[in-house]
């Protein structure tokens, strides 16, 4: 009978084996050789490596499969082959009483956003590995940069397979891996799908030891350790001799660390003499912490005192978000993102609740969409199970899911979800009674939400209780029932609390007043997370002067440095800029055409819009646009095309245009008037070069153009998708290499199929006009001013 | 590592146009950022070569198509190079291109001009190891030296794990300031 790899943790050290590949190297593996493929080709020195790790006192023998996946192997089979293979040779030369561990290692891809591959692919890919592993004791994943890849590692590891499963990754001396993740980020987000988190690869014993003792400080799982032997010099030799190495190890026993191995560079020597110290020890027990934290894939956000949840990307109450939601307006939706992160959010909340929008597709697309913008992390605010378990799957770091309420149904649907994926929970104090009126019906809510999390396993520290603001303009007394049921919550458990605080002052005049004051005294309440408006300057600073108040800014460091030169009293409207611009446009009444063009060209963007703002007093804005704007631009598209001016400069010129487009558009009464048309651009899939794309996009909208951008890494599904949808005319494809000019051929025989009345123009770097008739793209574009051009062809404006 | 202004100029397409106030406070604000930005890895391994059968000594990997064979004609030995800026820089310029557009593209034009300078002073160093018989780079993609033979670039150089390189479905690499090339050593008098 098996024995069971946990127990056994349990009763005291456990011993990892040591480097493999470098021992592999030393038998006669060829540099640059797989070594998985010696399971098949050699395997005698296989078994002889894992034996000669047996035999050193090692408790656990790791297959020879790091890299014997379908990314590494793409031949069908190849890899589930290698893993069997590397398996069967690790129990057979383990012998009685070892463990044998199904050992895992990257893809060698870079997930999205920054890499083509995909959450679901990498999941497939470790899929195939655990399948095919499932006769080993353990699972081991390490030397892993990737949180994301990890992630889809571990949750493959977890859902096709009963084993334990411990996750490594490979950090630098900073503590970052080579994609950003921090150690923080690591324990925070993978303690939750891994029995054991380990740090190994890159580094000696010494170099690593502070990064576990950060590791230790957040993990909720036992650690483990598997260090290099120093680093090597320029002949691949490593520095740590085995006694060395093992004295290194002494430091992590003291700190708790029980499960200890080796990486490159250490041989059966290192292992045995760690054998040597172990022998004569006893296990630390270690103090493990329960740290109430959320983190992105590159930064970790502690809630240890007062941390401003931004609530913009949220469509309840905001027009212009809904339409951005719904016409798919990324741009929109990455300013309000940016400015949040700008004006200090610590976690956005991410909303995309909008009636004729599936949230079960739109929200994990959200999600993924901001996280490219920012590292700040997430509040994922939807109560629709299946919309919050995709985009909490999907989702690198750890996300607060916001919220449960007192429902059976919803503490049954969402917990569980919750708890699969690790995230914090927002308990809000309602039930199937409706809104509770008085603090104790909000205190007997929240115990039950708290009862039901905690069963399940969400440990305090991840719950968020929300005691509900009302507004006080309709129920007064209510506010002050928040904050005390939000105190006596504070006093019973070690949950965190959270409040959406403008809901206190709807209806009221000068709101910020009574905001304020409510953040102010919800913070003294023991308030952690006011969802709340970040760009109004009035709320950061009522949080600000509270950290400084309550002591967590230390010194008042962080008060000073940011208020040191603050001004309490905006400047006066009649600014000496604004003086000057009106001197300017008196002097310029003359040949306004003729300068609102140089303008452009030249991309002075004060004086265009000034130019712009007094024509608009004369002419409508659709003349404004014909007659001036589009001029202009064709003037500098021109001057791009015989080399008067280059890259940057017509850019600038675009981006000036825009602006007075944003002029003309705001006198309108029905913006679409002057929108020129609408255009669908996407870089094909298997591409994630975007550079001429964007280029593009920024181009085609300062002509007036509505540009529904679908990113990189693009599906031939999607595009034809988003052209019927939009029932656009024209559409652009960007590739870079000759590997996608493919994909985009399939995309534009599929848009020709499916939507007959959308011209196609293509670009890229590889491209050329022959190859995109080829392919039977209607027009190539050499550059962004050559799709402007064939725009105005396509939309029919004969002076364009 | 440095940025040179003229380079960067030439890959933004610059033929001696008048350059305004913007485009000057836009190149010195993108050497800033690519340098602020930028963690330069490197990784270099000499291989004997053969120059007839086109392999490489000791690891399996065999060379392809005819304009590698003329650059590498004659060379006895070869050096796989490649370096990189790491994934900061293309999070920088992602994010420029959203913000600010005209930065952003003379932001990337200068973070090429930082890897070729990477890449120079590597291609320097090995030339003074080898007495100056080195050729020029040779990258996959060039001619007919197929990009496909970027993986025994990935591996021999052992890019995942030193530098931080990842390679897609597409055989391009990420980060996208990343280079990799062949430099040949002309075998000496001394072996001929």
């Amino acid at each position: 009978m098996k024995k069971d790899f946990l127990t056994f943790a349990r009763q005291g050290f456990v011993l990892l084996d040591g480097g493999f590949g470098t021992e592999l190297q030393r038998a006669g593996l060829p540099v640059g050789t797989p070594p998985e493929d010696f399971n098949l080709t050699a395997p005698d020195k296989v078994i002889a490596i894992h034996r000669a790790y047996a035999e050193s006192g090692a408790d656990v023998i790791s297959s020879n499969t790091f890299g014997a996946n379908r990314r590494k192997h793409p031949v069908p089979g190849e890899a589930a082959k290698l893993t069997a293979e590397g398996v069967r040779l690790a129990r057979q030369a383990a012998g009685e009483g070892k463990f044998v561990a199904l050992d895992i290692g990257p893809t060698g891809a870079l997930t999205e956003p920054l890499g083509d591959l995909s959450f679901d692919e990498a999941y497939d890919v470790f899929k195939e590995q655990v399948v095919a592993g499932k006769d080993a004791d353990v699972i081991i994943i390490e030397t892993m940069s990737d949180l994301a890849e990890l992630k889809a590692a571990a949750l493959a590891a977890r859902e096709n397979s009963s084993l334990p499963v411990m996750c490594s990754m490979t950090f630098d001396e900073s503590g970052r891996t080579f994609t950003g993740c921090s150690v923080e980020c690591f324990g925070i987000a993978a303690s939750c799908y891994a029995d054991f988190l380990g740090i190994n690869c890159s580094l000696g014993p010494d170099k690593i030891l502070p990064l576990m003792k950060r590791l230790m400080a957040v993990s909720r799982v036992p650690v483990f350790v598997k260090a290099n032997a120093g680093l090597p010099d320029s002949g691949m030799n490593y520095s740590v001799g085995a006694k060395e190495f093992a004295a290194l190890y002494e430091d992590y026993i003291a700190e708790g660390v029980c499960v200890l191995g080796g990486c490159c560079g250490t041989t059966p020597d290192h292992i045995a003499e760690i054998k040597k110290l172990i022998s004569h020890k006893t296990p630390v027990k270690r103090d493990i912490k329960c740290v109430s934290a959320v983190c992105s894939a590159t930064k970790a956000v502690f809630i240890d005192g007062v941390k401003v949840v931004g609530e913009r990307v949220n469509p309840t109450g905001k027009k212009a978000m809904r339409e951005a939601l719904l016409k798919g307006d990324t741009d929109y939706v990455a300013a309000q993102v940016a400015e949040q992160a700008d004006a200090g959010a610590d976690i956005l909340d991410i909303n995309c609740g909008v009636p004729g929008l599936d949230e079960s597709v739109a929200l994990p697309k959200l999600v993924a969409f901001v996280s490219s913008l920012t590292d700040t992390p997430l509040q994922m605010d939807c109560a629709k199970p299946d919309a919050v378990e995709r985009a909490l799957r999907t989702y690198a770091g750890k996300a607060i899911l916001n919220s449960v309420t007192g429902e059976e149904k919803s503490l049954s649907a969402l917990l569980p979800i919750a708890k699969k994926y690790g995230a914090a929970v927002v308990a809000l104090t309602v039930d199937d009674r409706g809104v509770p009126h008085s603090v104790e019906e909000r205190l007997a809510i929240a115990r039950r939400i708290i009862a039901a999390a905690k069963d399940i396993g969400i440990p305090e520290q991840d719950i968020i209780v929300d005691c509900l603001t009302l507004t006080v303009g309709a129920e007064q007394e209510q506010a002050m029932f928040t904050l005390a049921a939000l105190n006596a919550i504070k006093k019973e458990f070690d949950v965190k609390t959270t409040l959406g605080v403008s809901n206190i002052s709807f209806g009221l005049p000068a709101r910020k007043i009574v905001n304020t004051a409510f953040l102010t005294m919800a913070m003294y309440a023991g308030l952690d997370l006011p969802i709340l408006n970040p760009n109004i300057p009035e709320n950061m600073q009522a949080v600000d002067a509270f950290r400084v108040l309550s002591g967590q800014d230390a010194g008042c460091a962080g008060y000073a440095e940011k208020y040191a030169s603050f001004i309490s009293q905006p400047p006066s409207p009649a600014s000496p800029s604004a003086a000057t611009a009106g001197k300017e446009e008196r002097s310029a009444a003359a040949g306004d055409g003729e300068e609102l063009c140089r303008c452009i060209t030249k991309g002075l963007e004060e004086r265009a819009c000034a130019i712009t703002r007094r024509l608009l007093d004369e002419k409508d804005g659709i003349s404004v646009i014909d007659g001036w704007l589009i001029p202009a631009l064709n003037r500098v598209g021109d001057d791009y095309a015989a080399g008067r001016i280059f890259l940057p400069q017509l850019i600038t010129s675009a981006e000036t245009a825009k602006k007075c487009f944003d002029i003309v558009r705001a006198s309108l009464p029905d913006a679409s008037s002057a929108e020129k048309g609408v255009i669908v651009l996407a870089t094909v899939k298997g591409d994630v070069h975007d550079i001429g794309k964007n280029i593009v996009k920024t181009v085609l909208e300062n002509y007036g153009y509505r540009v529904i951008d679908l990113g990189k890494n693009v599906p031939v599904e999607e595009v034809t998708a988003a052209c019927v949808k939009h029932g656009v005319r024209l559409c652009g494809l960007s590739a870079l290499m000759t590997t996608t000019v493919d994909n985009m051929r399939l995309t534009v025989e599929a848009l020709h199929k499916e939507c007959p009345g959308c011209k196609v123009m293509v670009g890229g770097a590889v491209l050329t006009a022959e190859y995109a008739a080829a392919i039977g793209a209607d027009r190539y574009c050499k550059d962004a001013a050559a799709s402007a051009r064939y725009a105005a062809e396509v939309f029919g404006k004969e002076n364009v | 590592m440095r940025v040179d202004r003229a380079e960067t100029l030439r890959y933004l397409g610059f033929r001696g146009q008048e350059l305004t106030a913007a485009d000057e406070s836009n190149l010195k604000r993108a050497e800033e950022l690519c340098m602020a930005h930028a963690h330069p890895r490197t990784a270099a391994v000499r291989f004997g070569f053969d120059c007839g059968s086109m392999a490489l000594a000791g690891c399996g990997v065999t060379f392809r198509g005819e304009a590698i064979r003329r650059h590498l004609a004659g060379c006895d030995a070869v050096w796989l190079v490649a370096g990189t800026l790491g994934l900061e820089t293309d999070r920088l310029i992602a994010r420029l291109m959203r913000e600010d557009p005209a930065l952003g593209v003379v932001t990337d034009a200068a973070a090429v001009s930082a890897i070729e300078s990477v890449m120079d002073e590597l291609s320097a160093e090995i030339a003074e190891k080898e007495g100056g018989r080195t050729t020029r780079r040779f990258s996959c993609g060039y001619a007919d030296f197929p990009l496909e033979q970027q993986h025994d670039f990935m591996r021999l150089l052992d890019m995942g794990r030193k530098l931080g390189v990842f390679i897609g479905a597409d055989l391009i690499m990420t980060p996208q300031k990343t280079v990799t090339a062949v430099i040949g050593v002309r075998a000496g008098e001394d072996s001929l």
